[in-house]
């Protein structure tokens, strides 16, 4: 078994490019993102739609907004499965 | 009794560092191998990579079949390892280059990473992960989410301390002169934190807007993502900083400090430099004056830099900062004499005087009338006294920046031609680019290659310049030499010449008090310290470079002030470094770490030039709030932490340090135990399953992630669109007994897993449907077949079948093709809402390539080789070394922690019996293990 490890098994460098770029924009986003759910509580593809970014974005930096708690989930899920995420008090 | 943090924050190595055994890799098995070996009293080292031990175990949700809670059972093993009086521990720490000595015993260097944190004094508060400005995908949470440049791996962290991730000084802060962190206030523009973006500038120059308008920028050219387009406006953003904040705060709001050293300081000169120095050394409690010759403060900012660079009112403003502080400037007084300033009490003196002497051409003619210098002339211009040029033809002699400004004066000043001669190409002139370009916009016409020779009077008037071709010529010692060919000779008429060759120092008087001055009067001082053969006597800017730039004197000052204030307490010069920086980070480094690049193209704006030849209203226009933000956005954040320094503000404990700098530890060790644990496998390379493409798409360690109490969302989400799931399938043996991917062999957990996350997630999610597409189960541990029973009778639906492909729908769902074993093989299509691969486990790299000397050898599958698996579990084929856990293959935890206390009982004799030879005085490696 002549081949390294690196040559067997390759991490997609691309992959870890674009995830690195998502979480890059995290910051310059939040103000947007903020400024959106100051009109109240809204879902993950209602912000994206309306910031006209994937929603698969939106949905890493609103969990990241979550995390360091700017946002919050609100208790109810939606018919279609969604939970809609609002400003923590004092954040906006 | 010290807690585990706190004992692993001062582990000090036992003298010569000698230890009983070296443990590498800290996740379950190093753990267990080092407190067993620890409790049998002997002494054990312990190195982990990563900022915290527990591996992968700690980051899982619940372990099968017992479904207890992982960190629960981990936590308590983890305090152990780090608080136990026999195990010392180095997390962020790597081991190189493990070597046999002559006594048999192992010799390696162990390098502690530097964490920019004090670990004895970061309280694990957060504070400082809340306030960060850099946000990078969280490899703890395997990149669902993002994490900060400072950051605790993970709640149950031991030790709970913050580590920071730099990876070298962002180019545009590194290329500074003055230090800026151009990174760090671009970082906090980008969230609109602009009042601390200008607060972190005022770190390391006071004079904002000036340098927001007027800096050359080398950071610009600097910038990585200058190669790709879309480069973050530095200057400009500085300017919009600036304005923002004087627009908020007319005055300062800040006084003089409250605390005073008692020592005074003069100041001679109020330029960049001068008022620099003066405001650092203030800012330290020290008194200081500043002496400047005439009527108003600034030097070259207020005399020599056009209005329609740099509005007066923004130098004002920019001067405020400093006097605010408590500085005094005396107008007005051309101090010219050391020995003075001594005698009124001062114990230190910065010489910032600055080149204002014109240098003359010294050909035939210069004296006549017309002919002035350009500094002069923009001396007079910014003062506001009239000149009309109405009507006339200039020439300007000269290629520096003076020469553009001078002539772009003489444009607003009605002149009805602007030549410039300059004796080299115009791509050498030294000129910015920048500025050469707006010139030529404004109609400047640029006569390369051209030397003056005479001037060619009418009466006592200038009425033209005689100009021959210069041609640059290389000498034999190297240095670059001008001839002039008189054959190519014209004359430009002009009624109005102005001389902007160069200028010199006016430090002629300071030479009797012992400075030594080089050309044009530039003063002698060290390149370290700007300390002048006289003591106490510090000089910088202009007044040691020459003419230079406003961020390079700004430099000076505040390095002047840093030696100035150690001379002044009394510490020694020599030996401290000022401001130390990390190695500028590597752009092909920056650029290949990410892709797709979104770019917020921001266009910078500047008057028409026929419209700003008018006046001298300000060529650049301001960004926009919303232009900042996106321009700011724009930046990659190159050495990862931005040097924003919001963190050392916050922390309560003064805990973060950016000096700290690795370090190299040599030890010995008669036994070392390798548990470097496993590697997942890169989901990705089975194109046909869609990970990374389809978001959907998730591996298992994520689902242990997404399912445990610490999870990175806020509830089982799928990473598409937050929505949550409700009908998830699960793929077996993903990149394991699989010959494509050149991973045969079985990765013995991921049935387990997978029905253990199973059972996890119809707890959290009760209507969930739940399909194992799988090839057949593999549940041999105690209590594993009655598990696997238990969730088939939970309803969770076992499929069969070898999934050939997955597809993805429009909404996200996906769509897997599968060829249906039990159902006679027929391909049938499935949908689901989110898919788990179960990823196999692959051999960790790193355990092969920790001996020089000896090899430490590896079965097919890159696990390390136990020649003796049956006998003599843990044995390597290293004599003295053992591997534990799944360092030696695919183990689950149970195994893993049998595994490892085998290797400890086995690493016990082999220290035993190396003890036992030296006693003997037996030379190593004769005959003293059984085999
Ligand atoms: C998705 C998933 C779910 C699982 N669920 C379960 C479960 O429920 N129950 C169960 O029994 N098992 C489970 N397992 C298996 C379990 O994770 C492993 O058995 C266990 O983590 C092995 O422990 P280890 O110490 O051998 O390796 P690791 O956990 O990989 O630890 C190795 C450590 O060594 C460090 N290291 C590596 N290289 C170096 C170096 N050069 N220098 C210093 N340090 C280094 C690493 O950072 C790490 O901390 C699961 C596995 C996966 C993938
Ligand atoms: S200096 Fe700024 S970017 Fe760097 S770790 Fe601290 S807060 Fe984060
Ligand atoms: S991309 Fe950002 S951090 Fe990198 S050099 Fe440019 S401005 Fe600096």
């Amino acid at each position: 078994m002549s081949k390294t490890f690196e040559e067997r098994f390759p991490e997609s460098a691309s992959l870890k490019g674009e995830r690195r770029r998502i979480a890059r924009e995290e910051h310059g986003m939040r103000r947007r993102v903020l400024a959106l759910l100051r009109e109240g509580p809204k879902t993950v593809p209602e912000i994206a739609s309306a910031l006209g970014v994937p929603p698969r974005e939106a949905n890493w930096w609103l969990m990241g907004y979550v995390r360091y708690g700017f946002v919050r989930a609100t208790e109810e899920v939606t018919d279609e499965g969604y939970y809609r995420y609002a400003i923590v008090a004092g954040k906006d | 009794m010290a807690g585990p943090a706190e004992k692993a924050a001062r582990d000090e190595a036992p003298a010569g560092g000698r230890y009983d055994a070296l443990v590498v890799g800290g996740g379950i098995a190093g753990m267990e191998s080092a407190v067993s070996l620890g409790d049998m009293g002997y002494r054990v080292l312990l190195v982990e990579k990563e900022p915290s031990i527990g591996g992968k175990m700690i980051l899982l949700s619940k372990v099968f079949p017992t479904l207890d809670c992982a960190s629960c059972i981990s936590t308590p093993k983890m305090a152990v390892a780090a608080s136990h009086p026999n195990v010392d521990l180095r997390v962020y720490a790597e081991v190189r280059e493990i070597r046999r000595g002559a006594d048999g015993a192992f010799a390696a260097t162990v390098i502690r990473k530097p964490t920019y944190v004090d670990f004895e004094k970061c309280t694990g508060c957060q504070d400082c992960e809340k306030v960060c400005s850099v946000t990078v995908p969280d490899e703890f949470n395997f990149e669902l989410v993002s994490r900060r440049a400072a950051n605790i791996a993970f709640p149950q962290a031991v030790p709970k301390k913050a580590v920071i991730t730099r990876e070298g000084t962002s180019p545009c802060t590194y290329a500074c002169p003055a230090g800026i962190k151009a990174n760090g206030y671009i970082s906090l523009a980008r969230r609109g934190d602009f009042e601390q973006a200008f607060n972190l500038i005022m770190e390391d120059a006071p004079l904002v807007g000036s340098l927001g308008r007027a800096c050359y920028a080398p950071c610009q050219p600097e910038c990585t993502r200058e190669r790709i387009g879309d480069a973050p406006h530095i200057r400009l953003l500085k300017r919009f900083i600036a304005d923002w904040y004087y627009e908020r705060h007319p005055e300062p709001a800040y006084g003089p400090p409250s605390e005073r050293s008692g020592k005074r300081v003069a100041v001679i000169g109020s330029g960049p430099a001068g008022l620099s120095a003066a405001y650092f050394l203030a800012r330290k409690g020290h008194g200081v004056t500043i002496f400047e010759a005439e009527a108003k403060p600034g030097g070259m900012l207020r005399s020599g830099l056009p209005p329609y660079r740099l509005p007066r009112e923004i130098v004002d403003r920019d001067i405020e900062n400093v006097t605010a502080l408590g500085v005094e400037i005396r107008t007005g007084v051309r101090m010219e004499s050391l020995s003075k300033l001594r005698g009124s009490g001062y114990d230190a003196v910065f010489v910032s005087v600055g080149a204002p002497i014109p240098i003359r051409l010294d050909i035939e003619g210069e004296d006549a009338a017309g002919i002035t210098s350009g500094i002069a002339m923009l001396a007079e211009a910014s003062l506001g006294v009239k000149i009309d040029l109405t009507g006339k033809r200039v020439v300007v002699i000269g290629g520096g920046n003076a020469a553009i400004d001078v002539a772009r004066t003489a444009r607003r000043l009605g002149a009805a031609s602007v030549g410039i001669v300059y004796r080299r190409a115009m791509n050498e002139m030294p000129a910015s680019r920048e500025e050469i370009d707006d010139a030529l916009a404004e109609g400047v016409t640029i006569h390369e290659r051209m030397s003056p020779r005479r001037f060619v009077l009418e009466g006592d008037r200038v009425a033209g310049v005689e100009i021959v071709r210069s041609v640059s010529a290389v000498a034999p010692d190297g240095s670059r030499t001008l001839r002039y060919d008189d054959r190519k000779r014209r004359t430009i008429p002009a009624e109005v010449v102005f001389v902007a060759i160069g200028q010199k120092s006016p430090t002629a008087v300071f030479e009797r008090e012992g400075l030594e001055l080089g050309k044009n009067g530039a003063i002698a001082a060290d390149p370290i310290t700007l300390e002048t053969r006289v003591g106490g006597v510090f000089a910088g800017g202009d007044a040691v470079t020459g003419p230079a730039t406003i961020v390079e004197a700004i430099g000076h000052g505040k390095r002047a002030a840093f030696y100035i204030d150690r001379r002044l307490r009394g510490e020694p010069l020599e030996g401290v470094e000022f401001e130390p920086k990390l190695p500028a980070a590597d752009k092909d480094a920056v650029l290949a770490r990410q892709t797709g690049y979104t770019a917020a193209h921001v266009d910078m704006r500047e008057l028409p030039a026929d419209l700003r030849i008018r006046n001298f209203s300000e060529v650049q226009e301001p960004l926009t709030e919303e232009e900042a933000l996106a321009s700011a956005s724009n930046c990659l954040n190159c050495g990862i932490c931005s040097e924003c320094r919001q963190c050392s503000i916050v922390c309560p404990a003064g805990a973060v340090d950016f000096d700290m700098r690795a370090v190299e530890e040599e030890i010995e060790a008669d036994a070392v135990v390798v548990s470097t644990g496993f590697r997942l496998f890169p989901a990705e390379l089975m194109d046909r399953y869609g990970f990374g493409a389809y978001a959907n798409v998730v591996t298992a360690m994520q689902m242990d992630r997404l399912v445990a109490p610490t999870r990175p969302y806020n509830y089982v989400l799928r990473p598409s669109d937050g929505k949550v799931p409700n009908n998830i399938a699960y793929v077996f043996c993903v990149g394991s007994r699989d010959r494509t991917v050149d991973h045969p062999i079985c990765s013995r957990v991921c049935c387990m897993y997978s029905i253990k996350q199973a059972q996890l997630l119809l707890g959290a999610l009760p209507v969930a449907d739940i399909t194992m597409y799988f090839i057949d189960i593999r549940a041999f541990g105690k209590g594993y077949d009655e598990f696997y029973e238990q969730t088939r009778g939970m309803g969770v639906r076992f499929v069969k079948g070898k999934v050939a492909k997955i597809a993805e729908k429009e909404n996200g769902n996906l769509v897997l093709r599968y060829e249906d074993i039990d159902g006679g093989g027929a391909v049938r299509e499935a949908e689901h809402d989110l898919v788990v691969l179960s990823v196999g486990m692959l051999p960790n790299p790193d355990a092969l390539r920790l001996f020089a000397g000896e090899r430490l050898e590896a079965d097919g599958t890159l696990f390390v080789r136990e020649p003796e698996e049956h006998v003599n579990p843990g044995r390597t084929s290293i004599e003295g070394v053992f591997a534990a856990g799944t360092a030696a293959g695919p183990m689950d935890i149970p195994d893993s922690i049998l595994h490892a206390g085998a290797a400890a009982a086995q690493a016990a004799s082999h220290i035993e019996r190396s003890r036992a030879r030296r006693r003997a005085g037996v030379p190593a490696g004769e005959g003293t293990e059984p085999r």
